[in-house]
């Protein structure tokens, strides 16, 4: 008897299993609400803000908080840390200077350092421009010499005598290595050449250009109050600190009015007054894979309808971010989080909004 | 600190396998083939999404919920058992200020092995899955003093493998045990029902505490 009652609650608990939830048809404002919420409910990060393009009209949905302890909202005023979406705007200023002759992405970098800054060489061939800007200079993501708590904190001469002791991982050109070091670098050698800083030279050439009038670089520059705290789980984590051999790599702060302004100049480069250097940084000038190509920056892939798609994300220890857009049906995605995440998830974040976008009739 | 407890768990492990209680073991059991029990346990669930390493790499919250169950256990020989378990369990996931409650009816089906039933204190091992029914998920954020039911974010069915779970028991009334236990389990990842979405439920540790008796 007792044995029958045993089997029956199991086979009862089985038969239940087999049962699905139903899905609901919802419009896509709901299900992008859905994707945003659901980040929030499952406890990945405190808050989340998404804004979308299509059709040339920019949405935006938020939810969850700033900070934690004190329940402020996010809005579209929220800054965060984009982490590495910088380097796509490194790869604008390195084609804005390209386009004004100031070099060729064919260039050596060497030529635009001093002798005692050198970057290494492998096989005799040097590292040039396109190299740092596609990832394929051979050079470390990062040097292991680094503080894993202040993960970017070299100073010039640190990152000289790092470089005067490394060696390049693959040939320059040859192998697609993602280097936060070779991005850095970069943007550094942009400041040598412009006698300027990057923060300088963002603000003058892309955010002023660009009327994204609350983005900037360093906090103690430009501090500013609205500002979401940013999460690695559950612990705290101050904003980051880059050094400027780094900056080009991910230093950026901004928040989803500026970054939507951004999207909406990537989409249609036609319109905007960097029109030129946009176009050039989305073309791509290394093949990684047989769909998956990178420009200045960029990252361009070709979807399963054979259209691009160009995208970056972001992460640094207490945020996460993604920008992503498809260049022929011209709808985009911005995704920032006050939440470090480990498997990408804002990525899966903003494809899966893009996907929605695109599905849409 | 922790190699005291250790050599405390030793010394108990030592005394569960040395010290007789009952003269006739296998006797004992063949007898009373069934064993019922009433338990509590306190737990620390949280979420881990994406993938296993999130667990070990990111400092969660620890906030600790009750479950409260029972079981039974019936030994096939004298040391392996299987056991039905019934629980109302506590979960979720999230932040302090800012989490979801997640509250489930889990039926849980295991095999162990325990000590000789003629020692003082009796060790038990056990692993198996289980079975879980949400009732209901609520997520709140206590600072704005929000509460919303968020249950259609949960898939209403969702199976735990492996549960782990450990144990000592000891007599302390004519057949009326004791037992001081430890569980472990890690959902699968679907409690989620949103596509591309994978979120698992983790339970480490929950402590448990029962009262046991064997069936005449």
């Amino acid at each position: 008897m007792k044995t029958k009652i045993i089997c029956s609650v199991f086979f009862i608990t089985l038969f239940l299993f087999g049962c699905e939830k139903e899905h609901v048809n919802q419009s896509i404002e709901q299900e992008i609400e859905r994707v945003a919420q659901k980040y929030i409910i499952y406890g990945r990060t405190p808050g989340i803000i998404i804004g979308t393009i299509k059709n040339g009209e920019t949405k935006i949905y938020s939810n969850g908080v700033a900070n934690l302890e004190t329940g402020a909202l996010i809005d579209e005023l929220t800054i965060f840390e984009i982490g590495s979406i910088t380097k796509t705007f490194t790869g604008l200023l390195c084609a804005q200077f390209a386009l004004e002759g100031k070099f060729t992405l064919q260039d050596t970098v060497n030529n635009y350092f001093q002798q005692g800054f050198q970057l290494p060489s492998k096989n005799n061939i040097p590292i040039r421009w396109v190299h740092l800007l596609n990832h394929t200079s051979g050079l470390e993501n990062q040097s292991d010499d680094l503080d894993s708590n202040e993960p970017f904190d070299f100073s010039e001469s640190q990152m000289s005598a790092y470089l005067s002791r490394t060696g390049l991982l693959s040939v320059p050109g040859e192998k697609h290595l993602y280097s936060n070091t070779g991005m850095g670098l970069a943007g550094f050698a942009l400041t040598k050449i412009a006698d300027s800083t990057y923060s300088s030279l963002l603000e003058s050439r892309v955010f002023t250009k660009l009327n994204m009038k609350y983005s900037f670089c360093n906090n103690e520059e430009k501090p500013v109050n609205n500002t979401a705290q940013g999460y690695y789980g559950n612990d705290l984590v101050d904003y980051f600190k880059m050094t400027e051999v780094f900056a080009g790599a991910g230093v950026i702060k901004s928040n989803m009015h500026d970054m939507l302004i951004y999207l909406t100049n990537c989409v249609n480069p036609e319109t905007s007054v960097l029109e030129d250097a946009l176009d050039m940084t989305l073309t791509p000038t290394f093949q990684i894979e047989e769909k998956r190509s990178i420009g200045l920056g960029w990252f361009v892939v070709s979807n399963d309808n054979n259209q691009l798609v160009a995208a970056h994300n972001g992460g640094t220890k207490g945020f996460a971010s993604f920008i992503g857009f498809n260049m022929n049906k011209k709808t985009g995605v911005v995704v920032l989080t006050n939440s470090f995440c480990l498997g990408g998830e804002q990525s899966l974040v903003g494809v899966e909004i893009m996907e929605l976008l695109d599905d849409e009739n | 600190m922790t190699r005291k407890i250790l050599t405390y768990i030793g010394l108990l492990l030592f005394a569960a396998t040395n010290t007789n209680i009952f003269a006739q073991d296998s006797i004992f059991v063949s007898k009373h083939k069934f064993e019922v029990g009433l338990n509590y346990a306190i737990q620390q669930p949280y979420y881990s999404l994406t993938t296993p390493a999130d667990i070990i790499e990111i400092p969660h919250q620890s906030r600790y919920r009750s479950r409260i169950g029972a079981d039974i256990k019936y030994y096939v020989f004298n040391k392996w058992f299987f056991e039905f378990q019934t629980a109302l369990s506590q979960e979720g996931g999230g932040f302090k200020e800012q989490y979801t409650n997640a509250n489930y009816w889990k039926n849980g089906i295991y095999v162990g092995f325990c000590s000789n039933h003629n020692r003082r204190i009796i060790f038990d091992i056990y692993t198996g899955l289980d079975f879980n029914l949400l009732l209901n998920a609520k997520f709140k954020n206590n600072i704005l003093d929000k509460s919303e039911n968020v249950s259609d974010y949960y898939n209403r069915f969702v199976k735990s493998f492996p549960v782990f779970g450990l144990g000592l028991k000891t007599k302390i009334h004519d057949n009326l045990f004791i037992r001081a236990g430890v569980i472990t389990s890690i959902t699968d990842y679907k409690i989620s029902p949103e596509e591309n979405t994978y979120v698992s439920q983790v339970i480490f540790p929950a402590f448990q505490i029962s009262l046991t008796r064997y069936l005449k």
